[in-house]
């Protein structure tokens, strides 16, 4: 079968992950905002006997590369033999609405003499806008081919699949002499000759930016949305827990019903139903927060709000730049420990990585909705909100606050201000795709169960085992969990977390927490489960809201504002600053800020109460 | 269910879950571990030890990264 490879490049933002998930079939994550691909992504397709492979590069605004993410484009554009990837054919997605920009490197890219075409990506957004291209004109003033896309509807990428198996099979390499002509100029003479342009491109945009982009309003509609998006978590949440509750209760019972009394019993009600159930309740809460940061992605609000707070992240140590990582980092560390290599400064970069595991996960979410639905009444405040989903919309500040102050600190220790102004590319807003908000939601929702039967269930089980094992002395009266492994390894530890308030079974969960931070929920419903008398499934809320006071509950939040509790984090921090040093003083500084500020939370709610 | 049924299933269930950690966090130990028994069984006459063995014999390790599908935080998925 003959083999095509073909790179997908471009400038930032301009819908090469939306053209590679279109030609692929795959499902990359796409937002209206630059640099979210930071790594190079490689699928394939097959049409008509002939194999495809499509590699989704970084984008970058020119090659010469000013960032780690922008030299691997450089490099395979330039045609490194590093990555094993020779591609025969360049196509270069240009975003039609944005031409002027976007054209220029159109040319550097022509002058490298590859074979190339030129993927004329979002016509409908610029057909809407009233932008008129001429795509024969267009076409002899660049000297390759162009063809029309819309990366975002069904049928938008059909004619680029086509010619890339059909009409350019064999597109010769062509002359690279340089052009004399500045680069400025001939996108102005092209733009003059195959592009018309309506008077106001983005009159609707620049009346929402004088509203959203205020120095004072802005801010204000900023946290209005954020504080509505934490309202609707808990306000829409509880249907759908309740249903997920009652499902696995009545599993429960009915195992119970089928199997003997015994060991497999044991694992299945106390381990596989009280662990993995507890954990389950919680993807309705986090579906409906992705939904909503989902669809801001989508709309181009995200860049304006990083742009808003780029004055206060620089005052913190930070820069706008910054924004994008952080923010990836509320889905997960991971990928926002990634996304800093779109940040030019290494002093900017690992600031951000530092901080980065101070943003609230999606995995924090069901610690902190546990503990506030079994300590914060379900009440009204000033008739509207939900007291509740202020105390979420607390931690998320809170953990806000924290990255600031961290950053600021970080300053203290390196004066060397970086001079990088922060250059953003404020996208065109558009209303959210169904698909996309869908392809994202059922991701979030595919990575949260893979992770409950993965390691959330590997690790509850082992915490089963050694939660269960030995079996306690004849006539011991006591629980029997206190004699097993890890009763004891709980009680030989809990003297250490004794002035933050912590019992020996919430040190006990905080162990496999380490893996996830939502095993310590499981955990502590395996754990609660193995040391109540009663047999079967109940609502760990309610058993922490009487074993637990509230000063121990805060603390415990405290607790997971700061603790790096998730190993898959620190290996990355590893990865990204290969250096274990830098990592170490990570880790150290987070637990200790985790163990400071637990102590002096719960000493003072000891101390009020 | 007899006890001895219950103590077989929990105990293999407790290995797999012991190999699935040994496979995230012991990547390459877990790799060679699995070679070395894939290799045991492939190297035995018997047919059904060889189809065991060929069943066992992992992937071809793959290094870590967004392209490369490394799954430590499935976003890549």
């Amino acid at each position: 079968m003959n083999t095509l490879q073909v790179a997908l490049v471009g400038n930032p933002n301009s819908g090469k992950t939306a053209l590679f998930n279109r030609l692929t079939g795959s499902r990359q994550k796409v937002a209206n905002y630059a640099g979210v691909t930071v790594e190079r992504k490689e699928g394939q397709f097959v049409l008509d006997d002939r194999l495809v492979r499509v590699l989704d590069l970084p984008g970058a605004y020119s090659l010469n590369a000013s960032s780690p993410d922008e030299q691997i484009t450089r490099e395979i554009c330039v045609g490194s033999t590093d990555y094993g990837f020779h591609p025969d054919l360049l196509v270069c997605v240009v975003d039609a609405t944005n031409l002027r920009l976007h054209l220029r490197f159109v040319l550097e890219l022509k002058a490298l003499g590859k074979p190339m075409l030129v993927a004329l990506n979002m016509m409908d957004a610029a057909g809407k806008r009233g932008i008129d291209i001429d795509i024969d004109k267009l076409q002899q003033a660049l000297g390759v081919p162009v063809l029309p896309t819309v990366a975002v509807a069904a049928h938008g990428a059909d004619a680029l699949k086509n010619a890339l198996v059909h009409d350019l099979q064999t597109l010769p390499a062509r002359d690279s002499g340089a052009d004399a002509e500045d680069a400025h100029q001939q996108v102005r003479r092209i733009l003059s000759e195959s592009v018309s342009m309506p008077r106001a491109t983005a009159e609707l945009d620049d009346r929402l930016d004088r509203w959203l982009l205020h120095p004072v309003f802005g801010l204000l509609i900023l946290f209005t949305v954020l504080f509505l998006m934490f309202q609707a978590v808990y306000a829409w949440a509880a249907p759908f827990q309740d249903g997920i509750s009652a499902a696995v209760a009545w599993l429960s019972v009915t195992t119970g019903s089928v199997l003997p009394d015994g060991i497999l019993l044991s694992l299945l009600q106390d381990g596989v139903f009280a662990g993995l159930g507890t954990v389950l309740e919680f993807l309705p809460q986090i579906l409906i927060l992705f939904t909503f940061i989902l669809a801001l992605e989508e709309t181009g609000y995200l860049p304006r709000a990083a742009f808003l707070l780029d004055r206060a992240m620089f005052a913190s140590g930070l820069t706008g730049r910054s924004f994008i990582p952080l923010l990836s980092s509320y889905a997960c560390a991971i990928p926002g420990i990634m996304a800093t290599r779109s940040i030019q400064d290494p002093r900017d970069r690992l600031a951000t990585i530092m901080v980065a595991p101070l943003t609230t996960c999606s995995a924090r979410l069901p610690v902190y909705t546990l503990l506030i639905g079994a300590f914060i009444p379900d009440q009204r405040v000033l008739g509207w909100f939900n007291m509740q989903g202020m105390v979420l919309f607390g931690l998320y500040l809170f953990g806000i606050v924290s990255v600031f102050g961290v950053a600021w600190v970080m300053k203290r220790f390196n004066r060397q201000q970086s001079d990088h102004a922060l250059l953003l590319e404020l996208p065109s807003y558009r209303l959210p795709n169904p698909r996309d908000l869908l392809i994202g939601l059922w991701d979030r929702a595919r990575i949260f169960l893979r992770r409950v039967g993965g390691i959330i269930l590997t690790l509850t089980v082992l915490l089963w085992f050694l939660s269960s094992f030995p079996a306690p002395p004849e006539g011991y009266s006591g629980p029997a969990i206190d004699v097993s492994f890890a009763g004891r390894l709980g009680h030989f530890l809990a003297p250490l977390f004794a002035p933050i308030g912590f019992n020996w079974q919430i040190v006990l969960a905080l162990i496999p927490g380490m893996a996830a931070r939502e095993v310590a929920v499981s955990g502590l419903a395996t754990v609660y489960a193995l040391s109540s008398d009663e047999s079967g499934i109940s609502q760990l809320g309610g058993i922490l809201a009487n074993e637990w006071t509230l000063a121990t509950a805060l603390s415990v939040l405290t607790w997971y504002v700061f603790a790096p509790q998730c190993i898959s984090t620190i290996a990355t921090i590893k990865r990204e600053t290969n250096s274990w040093k830098l990592t170490g003083i990570a880790v150290f500084y987070l637990f200790g800020l985790a163990y400071l500020f637990s102590l002096l939370v719960y000493q003072s709610a000891v101390a009020l109460s | 269910m007899s006890g001895l049924w219950q103590h077989f299933v929990v105990y293999a269930v407790l290995l797999w879950c012991l190999w699935r950690l040994a496979c995230k966090y012991a990547p390459n130990a877990s790799w060679r571990w699995r070679a070395k028994i894939s290799y045991f069984f492939e190297s035995r006459h018997a047919g059904i030890f060889k189809r065991v063995g060929r069943a066992l014999r992992p992937a071809v390790s793959i290094p870590a990264g967004c392209a490369k599908h490394c799954r430590s935080c499935n976003t890549c998925a």
